[in-house]
């Protein structure tokens, strides 16, 4: 697979032979400098200083547990990646990470302090950044779950589906709150199932040129004045 | 000359062919001309035959309503058109959660001067999610490309609140209240029909509502509260006061606190009442002490054993010599009964001289005088000596 341009600009990113565009937003360039660079493309849209809203920090967290399901390692991966993009000033270590990702309210040891805008950036550029890497991975796993559901075939016939699907139900399980009454909701395998395609499809649109910006703004759809 | 941008995925390219402006071309000389004049824009879908094609309006139809359906796809939150969203040139709506209707209004006659007489003629695509990411990454890389059309960029901005709210319609939103306050108005309802619970005084502790000589709180003293005065009455200490309390407690005497609390063995002894030890040592400060200790010592048991006798007689002895030092001798001879304790301690004394001139010895058996500070054994034996202060300054103890 390879995505072209006629004549694509200079690339400085380049995954998978995939080359993809730089967007310079030109209305977000006059953040703090002290910021790192690659979250300077993601605009402010926190409604308050309150930190990002509870879907904000429910969806991150829920995206980057599809990342583990699809790649084993994923967490390990994480904080390289972190590293990479420098934003070890904001993700410090593994207990940083797992606190942040903790902020999410459905997980068991869910934290009560809120997730910044800028430690949300920062989660939002690793979980894009992991989805570019397995772009390939993400694009087959959607096509053959189509071609299974087209064909009425149940996708544990499908090993490498099947693999993912269980690994997300299984991190799905250990890591949220049985009590809380929107994880009791996803009491049967299917609908697991259910949420880790959708969560596949959604990663897809993050691998994109501008998917950090389109992941980024989705998040607060409906919470902004 | 016209140019050609080409935007290819695996399932969607997008054709552009344009012209460029003159005045654009000349300050870029060694990088592509900008396509500033779109003429014609072509959308290939896998498996469609035919592109979907259109001019400028139907190309900026489609990149804002797939951009923004991208968005939707992401946060599940429906992005309501602020275009009129029946003029739309394109449409795209969910089927389910993997199918997407892609719906796209052509013109009659195909050609860019005949706009005016568009006609209700429409092509439908269901786009698979993965066919919609080509479409919306195409989309996107045009965007990104500031040579083409350089006017149209990606305008990302999250849904209001407000458009959330007008999506709800009143009777939902009033809902949850309406249920609060009903359930309220219920749950006050029945709390109304529970009776009032009836305020149950605590019953006082017996010893305070005697001391006072009020019994305001029982509702039957007589019965239900066991008096401690009756029993002292046994022991024959004061038995005309004591016994009339038992029936009637409003002519109780108000006893003095000397007589109810000092830790006499007489009182001590009977077993019923057990004074506490706080109350047992105030008395004691008492500048005159009481000599009832002497007379009730026929009660407390008598220490008989000669040995000890002499063992606490010695110590006796002592104690008052130990005080006696360096006071003046005495005038006349002094005699005192002393009650002494198994420990040594002199719990109780009394003057057997009949002249009253023994302020010496009053003096020094008050310093001598036990002073309880913990709980003493209430049936303690004691043993009784004779002091004998003689004028010339000796002292003699003999057993009584």
């Amino acid at each position: 697979m390879r995505i072209s341009h006629a004549r694509g600009p200079a690339s400085p990113y380049s995954f998978f032979g995939i080359d993809v565009a730089v967007i310079v937003m030109p209305s977000e360039t006059s953040l703090a400098e002290s910021n790192p660079l690659i979250l300077d493309s993601l605009p402010d849209l926190s409604p308050s200083d309150g930190g990002c809203p509870r879907r904000a920090r429910l969806q991150i967290d829920l995206m980057l547990l599809a990342i583990e399901a699809l790649y084993l390692g994923g967490a390990e991966e994480m904080l390289a990646v972190s590293k990479e993009l420098e934003l070890s000033g904001i993700i410090k270590n593994r207990v940083a990470l797992w606190l942040l990702r903790n902020t999410n309210p459905l997980r068991r040891y869910t934290q009560r302090r809120p997730l910044t805008a800028m430690e949300a950036k920062a989660l939002v550029a690793i979980a894009c950044n992991l989805a570019r890497k397995l772009t390939a991975t993400i694009r087959q796993l959607l096509q053959d779950s189509q071609q299974l559901r087209s064909r009425n075939i149940p996708f544990n016939q499908h090993l490498p589906l099947a693999e993912y699907l269980e690994r997300f139900r299984a991190h799905f399980r250990s890591r949220m709150n049985p009590k809380r009454s929107l994880v009791a909701a996803y009491d049967s395998d299917d609908k697991l199932n259910e949420l880790a395609l959708n969560l596949l499809s959604k990663l897809l649109f993050c691998t994109g040129t501008a998917g950090m910006q389109r992941f980024w703004v989705s998040l607060f759809d409906g919470e902004v004045e | 000359m016209t140019i050609r941008r080409q935007y290819s995925l695996p399932n969607c390219t997008l054709v552009l062919e344009g012209l460029s402006d003159g005045s654009a071309a000349a300050s870029q000389l060694d990088m592509r001309p900008v396509l500033s004049i779109l003429m014609s824009a072509e959308c290939y879908v896998s498996g469609l035959a035919e592109p979907l094609a259109g001019g400028r309006d139907f190309f900026e139809s489609l990149v804002r309503v797939v951009s923004s359906y991208a968005q939707e796809f992401m946060s599940g939150v429906h992005y309501p058109d602020r275009h009129d969203p029946d003029s739309a040139l394109v449409q795209l709506h969910r089927i389910d959660g993997n199918l997407h209707r892609l719906t796209v209004l052509t013109d009659a006659g195909g050609s860019p001067t005949q706009i005016g007489e568009k006609t209700q003629q429409s092509a439908a695509i269901d786009l698979t999610t993965i066919q919609l990411f080509d479409l919306v990454e195409a989309i996107d890389q045009f965007f990104a490309d500031s040579q083409t059309l350089p006017e149209l960029s990606l305008q990302l901005t999250p849904v209001s609140k407000r458009y959330i709210k007008s999506a709800e319609p009143m009777a939902q939103r009033v809902l949850p209240a309406a249920v609060g306050v009903t359930s309220l108005a219920i749950a006050a309802m029945a709390f109304f029909l529970v009776p009032v619970p009836g305020l149950q005084r605590p019953r006082d502790p017996v010893r305070q509502s005697n001391t006072t000589g009020q019994n305001i709180g029982t509702p039957n003293p007589g019965a239900g509260t066991p008096n401690p005065n009756p029993t002292p009455a046994a022991s024959g200490l004061l038995p005309d006061d004591r016994t009339q309390s038992a029936t009637s407690p409003s002519p109780t005497p108000i006893p003095t606190p000397g007589e109810t609390s000092s830790p006499t063995p007489g009182e001590t002894s009977s077993p019923t009442s057990s004074p506490t030890p706080a109350a047992d040592a105030s008395p004691s400060v008492t500048p005159t002490p009481v000599s009832e200790g002497l007379q009730s010592s026929g009660v407390a048991v008598a220490i008989t054993d000669p040995a000890e006798i002499e063992q606490l007689k010695g110590k006796l002895s002592k104690e008052i010599e130990g005080v006696l030092k360096g006071k003046p001798p005495v005038e006349g001879e002094l005699v005192y009964r002393v009650s002494v304790g198994k420990d040594g301690a002199i719990v109780g004394y009394k003057s057997q001289n009949t002249q009253t001139v023994d302020r010496i010895g009053e003096a020094l058996f008050s310093d001598l005088l036990y002073k309880p500070v913990g709980t003493r054994s209430p049936a303690e034996p004691l043993a009784d000596f004779r002091v004998v202060f003689a004028p010339g300054g000796a002292v003699q103890v003999s057993p009584w």
